[in-house]
């Protein structure tokens, strides 16, 4: 021990020093809410709490984000959205039907890959005895997450992935409030035809530029599937890989010279800038240019491609012009921004809504079981949900209501289309019902701007 | 000829039937799942699971690091392979997977032996860097592969109660950990085989001097061969069972140059790479450590990103600052026992 080199036992008592420092911080810190308890995986006490899903009138709830790794910093969005509605919810009463039960939240985190999300949801359920699992924004971990809750018979709730495969496995007990990609492309060829008849555009070829991982391909399918339903005929379709793309001109040149009336668009933030420079070049200006949110709707991109991004149109779930247009969105957002100094987007008012429906059925279920019946308890709270019909002026987002199909899928949800106007901002122009300005039809040649 | 060595060497194994470390370990790694399951603490069966899994993996990969002199940063190729063999097997054709497990073995050592022709023309961190980028082709190929899922990847089917035994599927993660110790049983008796017989000796005459061991009548291509098929074989061991626990595959996180390749490594490099046992003993250390860290400090931290991956680099330093030869050969030195054969 006295040697020259420290031996094991200094390097284990570093280590222990340094897993001890970071536990108290624990139980010190963080973001301070009433909500949070201060259990993690590896601190929470052996027998866990003798009580599950309800004790000393709580309801806990788990909920799986990215926050760690790569989308760390998304995943915090997403759950400063449900940190909010619960606040919201506990101080409004709790679940009344429940004697007034406080919603508590026990946070898993994913880091953002499938597997740490499986086995999250095993702890969640089994170890903490949560009465539902929320989550988990990346399709792949919803993916994971949802297939051992639906093996546990737990409820889960998927308020914010948009790959169509989720509520195609025949489950149960899954069950997603936001729409899903391929309903984005079938409201993206109504918003065609609606163009058409209102500005008589004439609007008859399409073509297709994506990117090639999932998310991309898969939109392109669906695009291809509504458009052509709709009588829309593809003359064109390209992709690149996103992550090693350094110029889109060629891939431009050979749309230009297919000559498209309507440009289909999904793109990253980078390959979007790309392609408005290789437009802008090649003076490629179909009639109108639609692109599928994600890349388009980052900041970076509206800051770096300026004026050139102007009367580019995007899907989207959520705009800032939607204040005006739905009451309980202004007085939510400057409720949250007060809390957490920014305004809410697409990402945190989308979980907000979903711990929000997750508590409308919460109320439900209480009238036929008590949460101290762990098994019984989610048994109702899944047909509760099943059961559910939420009417827009409950909500936040720009949806009809919320109502589920026997997949679990949310048949009233809805994206928006946006435009970018001269003010460098985008501003809603479809669904009419939350339109705040009229779209600027045909997209206008690039040597005709000022 | 190499067989007949190969089962002379497998003797040496009975010492280890007296050894009270040896049965130690092995009581407590099978009674593990049982304790945690009558707990209810699926997190930490998890955990003693993924360092299994990791540490299968990390021996295989040290039978090429520390035998052989080979530094790969690519085994997430076997690992990957291994995972979608499985998978593939059981959704597709109805393959169980207590089978599809030894399948996914040999189409690893497969790709291993075709891989090894283009490799072994490269020397030192050349062929390090060529195996990171053999392994991120993979994940493009995968993720550009319609019939494999492309970059959605595959998920299996829930299947009824009457088929669970079967398609190996439990809630929970206690029937895995049996199951990769099944896998790690045979691991450790061929592996220790092959280290103790004539193949190992050729492969550590390669390690210390590749052109010494040539003009000594070693070929040295066909024994690195060899090791590389081995190491590819386990390697896809470890990779079916993740297929098996977690019933998803997709491109991105069974290639993952980081979370698979990487962590193989420093699972091998902090137990010591010299030794025969130390990647096992080091996933055992490395895995819980780095992801105990995770929770805690995301949970304390949760606005400061990427922290916690900055202290498991700080202990991973502190590791490599103190005990260089990896924590099973620093107690092997002390021991007063070094050699190069645990």
């Amino acid at each position: 021990m006295a040697s020259m080199k420290p031996s094991i036992g200094l390097i284990a008592a570093i280590v222990v020093v340094i897993a001890l420092i970071a536990g108290v911080m624990v139980l010190k810190g963080g973001e301070k809410t009433t909500t949070e308890t201060a259990t993690t995986q590896a601190t929470s006490p052996a027998a866990g709490t003798a009580a599950g899903g309800a004790s000393g009138g709580e309801i806990k709830i788990g909920v799986i984000l990215p926050l760690s790794g790569r989308l760390a910093e998304t995943g915090a969005d997403l759950k400063h959205g449900i940190e909010f509605a619960v606040e919201q919810i506990n101080s409004m009463g709790g679940v009344k039907s429940c004697g007034g039960a406080k919603l508590v939240v026990v946070y898993g985190d994913s880091a953002g890959k499938p597997e740490v999300g499986a086995a999250e949801a095993e702890r969640l359920i089994t170890q903490e005895k949560v009465v539902a699992l929320v989550g988990a924004y990346q399709s792949a971990v919803t993916k994971t997450a949802s297939e051992v809750a639906e093996r546990y018979h737990v409820p889960f709730l998927n308020p914010d992935s948009t790959s169509p495969a989720l509520t195609q496995r025949g489950y149960k007990w899954f069950f997603r409030t936001t729409p899903h990609d391929a309903m984005f492309a079938e409201q993206q060829a109504e918003f065609i035809k609606w163009l058409n008849e209102k500005y008589n555009l004439g609007l008859k070829t399409y073509a297709i530029i994506h990117e090639d991982s999932e998310w991309g391909t898969k939109v392109a399918e669906a695009w291809k599937k509504y458009f052509d339903a709709a009588g829309f005929k593809l003359v064109k379709e390209i992709s690149y890989h996103a992550a090693t793309v350094t110029s889109l001109d060629a891939e431009v040149k050979a749309l230009k010279a297919a000559n498209p009336d309507i440009l289909l668009v999904a793109s990253y933030v980078q390959d979007a800038i790309l392609l408005v420079q290789a437009m802008k070049a090649n003076n490629f200006a179909p009639k109108v240019v639609l692109a599928q949110d994600a890349g388009f709707i980052s900041p970076s991109y509206v800051q770096q491609v300026g004026k050139d991004g102007w009367f580019i149109m995007s899907r989207e779930v959520f705009n800032w012009d939607l204040m005006g247009k739905i009451p309980r969105l202004k007085q939510v957002n400057e409720e949250y921004k007060k809390k957490y100094g920014v305004d809410l987007n697409g990402n945190s008012a989308r979980d907000y809504t979903g711990i929000w429906v997750l508590y409308y059925a919460l109320e439900e279920a209480c009238k036929k079981a008590s949460p101290d019946n762990l098994e019984e308890f989610r048994a109702a709270l899944r047909d509760a949900l099943a059961s559910l019909e939420i009417p827009a002026d409950k909500l936040i987002v720009p949806w009809k209501g919320v109502k589920f199909d026997e997949n679990g899928q949310n048949i009233l949800g809805q994206g928006i289309i946006v435009q970018m106007m001269e003010d460098g901002k985008y501003h809603t122009i479809y669904p009419p019902e939350y339109a705040t300005a009229e779209p600027k039809v045909p997209f206008p040649p690039w040597n005709e701007r000022s | 000829m190499e067989a007949r060595a190969v089962l002379h060497a497998l003797r040496g194994l009975r010492g280890y039937t007296r050894s009270p470390y040896v049965w130690a370990a092995s009581l407590l790694l099978v009674a593990s799942p049982i304790v945690f399951m009558k707990l209810g603490l699926p997190f930490y069966a998890n955990m003693v699971f993924l360092a299994l899994m990791y540490g299968i993996a990390a021996m295989a990969w040290n039978l090429m690091q520390g035998y052989t002199g080979l530094f790969s940063l690519g085994h997430a190729v076997f690992f990957g392979v291994g995972a979608y063999t499985t998978m593939i097997l059981a959704k597709y054709y109805g393959v169980t997977p207590w089978l599809g497990i030894w399948a996914a073995g040999v189409l690893a050592a497969a790709v291993g032996f075709l891989l090894g022709f283009p490799l072994f023309r490269l020397r030192s961190h050349w062929f390090t860097l060529a195996t990171i980028a053999v392994a991120e082709i993979f994940k493009l190929l995968f993720a550009h592969w319609g019939y494999v899922g492309g970059s959605a990847g595959l998920q299996m089917p829930i299947v009824g109660p009457d088929e669970q035994l079967y398609y190996l599927q439990y809630p929970g993660p206690y029937i895995y950990v049996y199951v990769a110790l099944l896998v790690l049983l045979v691991e450790l008796v061929v592996l220790y085989a092959v280290v103790n017989s004539k193949i190992g000796l050729y492969l550590q005459t390669i390690r210390e001097d590749e052109l010494v061991a040539q003009t000594l009548g070693v070929d040295t291509f066909r024994y690195k061969m060899i090791a590389m098929v081995v190491s590819g074989f386990f390697t896809g061991l470890a990779g079916a069972l993740y297929a098996v626990r977690f019933r998803f595959v997709d491109p991105f996180a069974v290639f993952d140059l980081i979370t698979i390749s990487t962590y193989i490594a420093v699972a091998g490099i902090v137990g010591g790479i010299y030794t025969f046992i130390g990647p096992l003993v080091g996933a055992f250390i490395f895995v819980p450590a780095a992801e105990y860290v995770r929770a805690t400090i995301v949970q304390a931290f949760p606005r400061v990103f990427g922290l916690h991956v900055v202290i498991v680099g700080v202990i991973l330093l502190v590791i490599s600052l103190f005990v260089p030869e990896g924590v099973v050969g620093y107690l092997q030195r002390r021991a007063g026992t070094v050699r190069s054969r645990g």
